[in-house]
């Protein structure tokens, strides 16, 4: 069956939500909280959303907005360049094999697999950070960046299970 | 949560193929190498990152501008019902601060005239005129290896590179890049921080140098600097970027090898900045003409 172009137009908007969704939590991420010492520990949830969305609909966050997201980051929080895209494609990379092993288990295995994960992923960050930076870095916010980024996992699977299941209800109203 | 409505639709097909596969896995691949790219161009500061940076910072700065304002008048109303409770004591705080402020505004005045006087009789070089252009903290920097703030002020409102960025409180970092309508200010707790400051009481000169923790140290101080806690640092001025004088900080900690200043800047109470135009031109400074945009966006000298 062919589509009409207003159909593919559609069909393009819905496989870019993930992707623009993503962005926006990546800047609002960004809005100063004023609270004591915040800025340092804001979890990192570029990484939350490049690990759902690979486990969940790889189809919907291809390496290229995985890189997409990763060089945003960067620019918009004024990181090193290109740092982040890396890890991010490494992360990426080392779920793509294990979809099927997150998708069949619990909750609270996935969460503990997003941890492990999250783990190495800030061990390589503070690691390339301070290779650029060519000194030694203090690993404490780090470690205090991992701990909120593990913290957020939940809620924001929760809000992209959410924008999930509405993309597949209102795709199987539109859809032919 | 639950797993079986992961399950993609139908209308989107999976990729099975083995080239596809292939195909992506080389995109991959390719990517990671872009990174790696981009890596190499940061740290060599080529101007197309910086100015592919500074657009970022223009497309988002209007978007948290909008987002933060919410969000600083919750903390806003927190803080002010904090603040309610203790009202008499911080009165009566206050009336007697004014009183002694009031001691200290006739000494001002005093030295101001007496300096006047002295430095005609000196035929000293005026003053440059310092301009200050106030802007709103629009976003924090994310993540842990970087301490930056972006404010939503830029090449159009006069903003120029190598700047200082002021709180009430005093220094709180320099103009690092300059888009049109943003700016990114690299504080001074930044790793990548220099600031040429002295110590107030004894004008030695030191710089002041960031590494991402709350305080910043004091390095290159001469090996006959006595150096004390609760000692003021302000800035030096040199390189002629920043005013002289400025209130940086004080000393709190002293070791043989690990000097430390802590601000005097609030940082969770810093909603504006003040970016000081000194109207000289330093080192690190071009005279922000539209004809000569490509060389303050490289910053070069004049």
């Amino acid at each position: 069956m062919k589509l009409t172009i207003w159909q593919r137009l559609d069909l393009v908007a819905r496989q870019m939500v993930p992707f623009v969704a993503t962005l926006l939590l990546v800047m609002l991420a960004l809005v100063p909280l004023r609270l004591p010492n915040a800025a340092p520990v804001v979890p990192w949830f570029a990484l939350i959303a490049v690990f759902y969305w690979t486990v969940y609909r790889a189809d919907l966050m291809p390496p290229v907005a995985v890189f997409g997201v990763g060089v945003f980051h960067d620019f918009a929080a004024a990181t090193n360049v290109g740092v982040g895209a890396l890890l991010l494609l490494l992360v990426h990379l080392a779920v793509m094999p294990q979809r099927r092993f997150f998708m069949s288990r619990s909750f609270a295995m996935t969460w503990i697999g997003f941890a492990v994960i999250a783990a190495g992923a800030m061990l390589l960050l503070w690691m390339l950070n301070a290779l650029l930076e060519g000194t030694l870095l203090s690993p404490e916010p780090a470690a205090f960046q991992f701990l909120t980024t593990v913290a957020a996992y939940p809620p924001t699977a929760w809000l992209f299970t959410r924008l999930q299941r509405w993309l597949l209800r209102t795709s199987r109203q539109a859809g032919p | 949560m639950e797993t079986g409505v992961n399950r993609p639709a139908g209308s989107f097909a999976r990729i099975a193929t083995p080239i596809k596969a292939w195909a992506q896995r080389f995109a991959v691949l390719l990517l990671i190498g872009a990174s790696f790219g981009l890596m190499l161009m940061g740290k060599a500061d080529v101007v197309m990152i910086e100015r592919a940076r500074t657009t970022v910072s223009d497309a988002v700065a209007p978007v948290l501008d909008a987002a933060s304002r919410p969000v600083a008048s919750v903390a806003e109303l927190l803080r002010e019902g904090k603040e309610l409770a203790a009202l008499r004591a911080e009165n009566a705080a206050l009336r007697r601060e004014n009183q002694r402020l009031e001691h200290w505004r006739m000494v001002a005045h005093r030295l101001e005239a007496e300096n006047r006087a002295l430095g005609e009789l000196l035929n000293l070089a005026p003053k440059p005129d310092t301009r200050y252009v106030s802007a709103r903290v629009v976003a924090d920097s994310g993540g842990a290896f970087a301490r930056s703030v972006l404010i939503n002020a830029g090449r159009k409102q006069d903003v120029a590179k190598g700047q200082a960025a002021l709180t009430g409180d005093g220094l709180a970092g320099r103009v690092a890049e300059v888009g049109r309508n943003s700016s990114r200010i690299l504080l001074i707790t930044d790793i990548n921080s220099r600031i040429p400051v002295v110590i107030q009481s004894t004008r030695q000169k030191a710089i002041l140098a960031g590494d991402n923790s709350d305080m910043p140290r004091l390095r290159y101080l001469p090996d006959e600097a006595t150096v004390a806690r609760g000692q003021r640092v302000v800035t030096s001025g040199h390189g002629g970027v920043f005013p002289p004088g400025l209130p940086v900080g004080r000393v709190v900690k002293v070791s043989d090898t690990n000097i430390r200043v802590r601000p005097r800047v609030d940082w969770n109470r810093m909603e504006y900045l003040r970016v000081v135009d000194y109207g000289m031109s330093g080192i690190l400074m071009t005279k922000p003409d539209p004809s000569e945009q490509t060389a303050a966006a490289s910053g070069g000298a004049p």
